[in-house]
């Protein structure tokens, strides 16, 4: 792995969690749904496989709860959505997010140092 | 069995070991997709989730590392461990230097060659009074009604010598040993 890449990925692993968490935010949304979302929009994720861990770890500490809805065409889809905590999450990180990238646009941007 | 079967099934064995929540969650997630679509449909959306080891090893980079670091024990089981061999074998002969000499050897901490050395220390502790001793067993007393008529023998100066020799290298390698014990594990602590 190229550092730059690496660093990508450092970069992904860290908001990862609060993109679904936006996602969810609008809608509650499946798996599949949620993967197409996060590798197409700007590849937060890289593949599905990475998407159930973090969604393990939302159901977890109670951010994201998940309930099934029965299809005509197979087995029931499992939608996931926000609960109270989880929406109280991604707001304390908009805060800080927005606090985040002000800054550090601060230090990056040239002629602005 | 069909392709996506025939995909699951593998990605499924790929996740052997992996929390069920998340393997199945993963895996039903692709089954609940593909569902109802045509094979070639379902084919082409498996070409796009790539290989099932790529999937399967995403997954896994995504879960929590398993801690690799060695468990070290704390500063005070190690004093404690070298306080029982020590002191406690003479507060509480051979029982003390029995508890010790356990818990020297369920140490997480000290490796099997620091053992060997902690367990052989009480024998060197043993062996300082013994050193002391040496040169009285060089003397044969003849003693009749209580009066001692005949003494002979008696340390010759070079067993004398030899006695202290060994006294203070016992005395010198016993504490250097406990000491350089105490210090490995507080390396290994830090680390």
């Amino acid at each position: 792995m190229t550092a730059a890449s690496d660093q990508a990925t450092q970069l992904r692993r860290g908001v990862v969690e609060a993109c679904i968490l936006g996602l969810l935010a609008g809608e509650p949304m499946y798996g599949w749904q949620l993967s197409e979302r996060l590798i197409g929009d700007g590849a937060i994720i890289g593949s599905i496989g990475t998407l159930y861990p973090v969604l393990a770890r939302l159901r977890e500490r109670g951010e994201v709860t998940s309930y099934e809805v029965p299809s005509d065409s197979g087995p029931p889809r499992r939608y996931y959505e926000l609960t109270d905590a989880g929406r109280h999450t991604l707001h304390r990180f908009r805060g800080e997010w927005m606090l985040f990238t002000a800054a550090v646009d601060r230090y990056i941007t040239p002629g602005d140092a | 069995m069909t392709t996506t079967d025939n995909y699951l099934a593998e990605l499924d064995a790929l996740l052997g070991g992996v929390d069920p929540a998340i393997r199945n969650g993963l895996v039903d997630g692709i089954r609940e997709e593909l569902a109802g679509m045509s094979a070639a449909d379902a084919a082409q959306r498996l070409r796009e989730l790539g290989d099932p080891a790529f999937v399967a090893a995403s997954a896994r980079a995504e879960l929590p590392q398993p801690n690799t670091a060695r468990p070290e024990d704390p500063a005070w089981y190690s004093i404690a461990t070298v306080l029982m061999i020590t002191i406690g074998g003479y507060v509480i002969p051979v029982l003390g230097w029995l508890v010790g000499i356990v818990m020297l050897w369920a140490s997480k901490t000290w490796t099997v060659g620091q053992k060997v050395v902690g367990t052989l220390l009480p024998v060197v502790g043993v062996a300082v009074p013994a050193a002391i001793f040496l040169p009285a067993y060089t003397v044969s007393e003849t003693i009749i009604d209580g009066r001692t008529i005949e003494s002979t023998g008696g340390p010759m100066p070079w067993q004398v010598g030899l006695a202290v020799l060994l006294t203070v290298g016992a005395v010198i390698a016993w504490f250097a040993g406990w000491i350089w014990l105490l210090v490995a594990a507080e390396r290994a602590r830090r680390r």
